[in-house]
């Protein structure tokens, strides 16, 4: 299990490497995102604070999204999976690998790139590490969510689509108590009961996430 | 520990389910170590559905694989490692073969193999993605140099895409594999160097309602 787990991870990280053109892709859409709202809403400065923390949310949440679909199908068609499933039980270090390649990997930079974002919208300075930390957790829920979409519409059509419209409500706990525990500085309430929410908002995915997959890449592999 | 002979693997009665249909049924087969096993039958028999059936992708509908006369469960039970040559390769095209192939039997937790029976040394080092199908091929059955030797093979067509000369390695991989006590099941439209000394194993054409008989040792 910890073997298949290294030499996936590994991979992955030279698959990602080699496809460094996509992570640009993303951090790009995200900047996108970000830049939209102020030609919607104005550019009020004092608006825009405010909305702050909002906007970086939501543009988080849907950077991510398009993902979906790449994680597992081309492992799939390529037959990586055949071969990780023949070597005993190795399944689960294949799954938990991919997971933290996906952290490392795209979750990560979008995070390193949050204060920049943060920055072009005014938000103020001393809520940024709380926004920063509360963006880390929901990140991690959100792509474990991402690779269960990934797992349980292997095969299917439209595969990236379907993914985001499974999961984007299962992220709402995620969005929402990421925002309240960013935002409640600017209230002057204690961050702590809505970090705890989101935490336990991530474990109960962290437990689900690898069986889920699991299930969903046996039987991607019984269709093959 | 007295040294037993290793077990025989047995595919009894066996029925194997694709979505809602039946698509093979009353399937028997065995394979003891050292054993070869020539799948035969038209496009759309079975052939790779068996084989991944053996290799524990599918499940059985009715039936039992054993191991010993016990139940086998592939990729699960360790005790007859199997190494699956299917239509698709396990390689990645952004990698190099060498990447590739270091991952792949690090997987199995060999070591890279020193012999290099395809003659794969001049274009290892490049992407896999600028290979032709049979480089492609001879990358992904070097793998197989680096398997136990008491492991079981499950060749898909491996020789579609090979030249003449990679065509015979294979199957002098294979005369070695099975005189160390391996064991191979094949399935190819091409008769086999030595095809006397494969067991056949026909399928039917009729597709859903195959029946299937072994062939005797000619």
């Amino acid at each position: 299990m910890s073997r298949a787990f290294f030499i996936c991870l590994k991979r992955d990280i030279a698959i990602g490497w080699q496809n460094a053109g996509d992570l640009i892709a993303q951090l790009g859409f995200y900047l996108m995102i970000a830049t939209l709202f102020p030609l919607a809403v104005g550019p009020a400065p004092e608006q825009l604070a405010e909305l702050a923390v909002s906007i970086i949310w939501i543009a988080a949440l849907l950077s991510v999204a398009p993902n979906f679909d790449k994680h597992f199908s081309s492992d799939l068609d390529t037959g990586w999976i055949d071969q990780i499933a023949l070597s005993g039980r190795g399944l689960f270090g294949y799954v938990a690998a991919k997971g933290t390649a996906q952290i490392t990997m795209s979750a990560l930079p979008l995070l390193i790139f949050t204060p920049v974002i943060a920055g072009l919208l005014g938000l103020p300075n001393h809520l940024l590490p709380v926004l920063m930390l509360s963006l880390l957790i929901g990140m991690i829920g959100l792509n474990l969510l991402g690779l269960i979409a990934a797992a349980l519409t292997l095969g299917a059509r439209r595969a990236g689509l379907l993914g985001a419209v499974l999961v984007l409500p299962l992220a709402l706990p995620l969005l929402i108590f990421g925002v309240m525990t960013s935002e409640a500085p600017i209230m002057g309430f204690s961050a702590a009961p809505h970090l705890a929410l989101l935490c336990a908002s991530v474990l109960v995915i962290l437990v689900i996430a690898p069986l889920a997959c699991i299930a969903g890449l046996r039987a991607a592999l019984e269709d093959k | 520990m007295a040294h037993k002979a290793p077990p025989e693997l047995e595919l009894k009665d066996a029925a194997i389910r694709r979505g809602d249909h039946i698509i093979l049924r009353h399937l028997s087969l065995q394979i003891s170590a050292g054993g070869r096993l020539w799948l035969r039958g038209g496009n759309g028999a079975g052939k790779s559905t068996l084989m991944r059936m053996i290799a524990g992708f599918l499940p059985l509908a009715a039936g039992d694989l054993l191991l010993g006369g016990k139940p086998f469960q592939p990729g699960r039970d360790l005790q007859l490692p199997i190494q699956f040559i299917g239509h698709d390769n396990g390689l990645s095209l952004v990698l190099s073969g060498r990447k590739n192939l270091e991952q792949a039997t690090a997987l199995i937790g060999a070591e890279m193999p020193e012999s290099d029976n395809f003659n794969i040394q001049s274009f290892i080092d490049r992407p896999v993605r600028s290979l032709s199908a049979g480089q492609m091929q001879r990358i992904a059955l070097t793998r197989l140099c680096a398997s136990a030797s008491d492991s079981l093979w499950l060749l898909d067509e491996p020789d579609t895409a090979l030249d003449t000369d990679n065509r015979a390695a294979l199957f002098s991989l294979i005369d070695q594999h099975c005189e160390r006590g391996g064991r191979v099941i094949l399935a190819t439209h091409r008769p086999p160097e030595a095809a006397d000394a494969w067991t056949q194993f026909h399928f039917d054409t009729k597709g859903t309602a195959a029946q299937s008989y072994m062939g005797t040792d000619a």
